[in-house]
């Protein structure tokens, strides 16, 4: 960690690890976990199952969960993928938490041990049916958002072929993502397809 | 026979070029930067940095965000690729909140492009 505040201090009295302690360690005590370290950024806690840590990030001020088998550490999940795992991709539930008051700090420490008491059983007793089902939750979804990542120039590319009439380079573009079109896009490949030939 | 000596030894250390070059499951290039989530900046490879020693805390994530932004526009205008470290074994994206989330929009809108093989982000005229 290099990025430091100015006022230590400040970040401190935030209150989020006082928050953990008082929201957060007891339901994680009661599934066997114990603390193992606490800084005004993190606090960690391990039971024979899992590993996860309450991160509270020194630049964004992000507050969210980070946690993994102990048996496969290098996997490591957070709110999000429990709440997508547990109430499918697309659920309502807010997975995202900024805070920089200590109000706020409170209130959103608060959210995330609510979510962890509804839906995070199985995941602090380190449940390996679970743990696969996020696997596959969590692959199928970030896969998904890379292939529009990757596949957004492309069709950007492509509709300003399209509108310039270069219908070689429409299908040259759109050929390769073939499979991913929406149906106006695979009209327009038909149609460039017909009037680009000779390209 | 010299010359065969010297094109073994060529070709010993282009293998072991490209073995280093796999040692962090990515591309080696020297002085390059990376981003994404703090945790996942922890492990880079060599010659790899990251924009945190150009971002002290500002005291309020509005602030911070702006000047964050900022450091990752004057990255930009240099045009060499960046690492996105926030990636599956098979380089997808994840942990795609926050200002990582930002940060991936901005290289977006400025027509950077993201490649899962070499877990690169590439300007415009580098594709």
């Amino acid at each position: 960690m290099t990025a430091k505040d100015s006022n230590n201090g400040r970040r401190e009295s935030l209150g989020f690890a006082e928050a953990v302690a008082q929201y957060i360690a007891p339901l994680l005590t009661a599934k066997g976990f114990t603390r193992t370290e606490q800084t005004a950024y993190s606090v960690r806690f391990q039971s024979p199952a899992v590993a996860l840590a309450v991160f509270h990030e020194p630049v964004s001020y992000e507050l969210d969960l980070v946690y993994a088998l102990q048996a496969a550490p290098s996997e490591r999940y957070n709110l999000c993928d429990m709440l997508d795992t547990v109430l499918g991709i697309g659920h309502k539930e807010q997975a995202f938490f900024q805070a920089s008051e200590h109000d706020r700090v409170v209130y959103c420490i608060k959210a995330i041990a609510d979510y962890l008491r509804k839906y995070g059983d199985k995941v602090l007793i380190g449940d390996p049916t679970v743990y696969q089902r996020m696997r596959e939750v969590t692959r199928r979804r970030n896969e998904a958002y890379t292939k529009q990542v990757v596949q957004q120039p492309i069709r950007q590319a492509a509709e300003d072929a399209w509108q310039k009439h270069d219908y070689a380079k429409v299908r040259d573009l759109y050929e390769p993502i073939e499979d991913d079109l929406t149906p106006v896009e695979k009209k327009r490949l038909d149609y460039a397809k017909s009037h680009s030939r000779s390209g | 026979m010299r010359t065969t000596i010297r094109a073994l030894l060529l070709g010993l250390l282009l293998v072991a070029v490209v073995a280093n070059s796999h040692a962090g499951d990515f591309p080696f290039a020297p002085n390059r930067t990376v981003i994404g989530k703090l945790d996942d900046l922890k492990n880079l490879g060599p010659g790899e940095n990251t924009l945190l020693k150009h971002l002290p805390n500002q005291g309020s994530p509005k602030l911070n965000w702006q000047q964050n932004s900022s450091v990752l526009r004057t990255e930009m205008g240099k045009g060499l690729p960046l690492r996105d470290a926030s990636v599956d074994s098979a380089g997808n994206l994840i942990n795609n909140t926050g200002f990582l989330r930002a940060e991936r929009g901005l290289l977006q809108q400025h027509g950077w492009t993201y490649n899962p093989q070499t877990r690169l982000w590439s300007p415009p005229a580098a594709k």
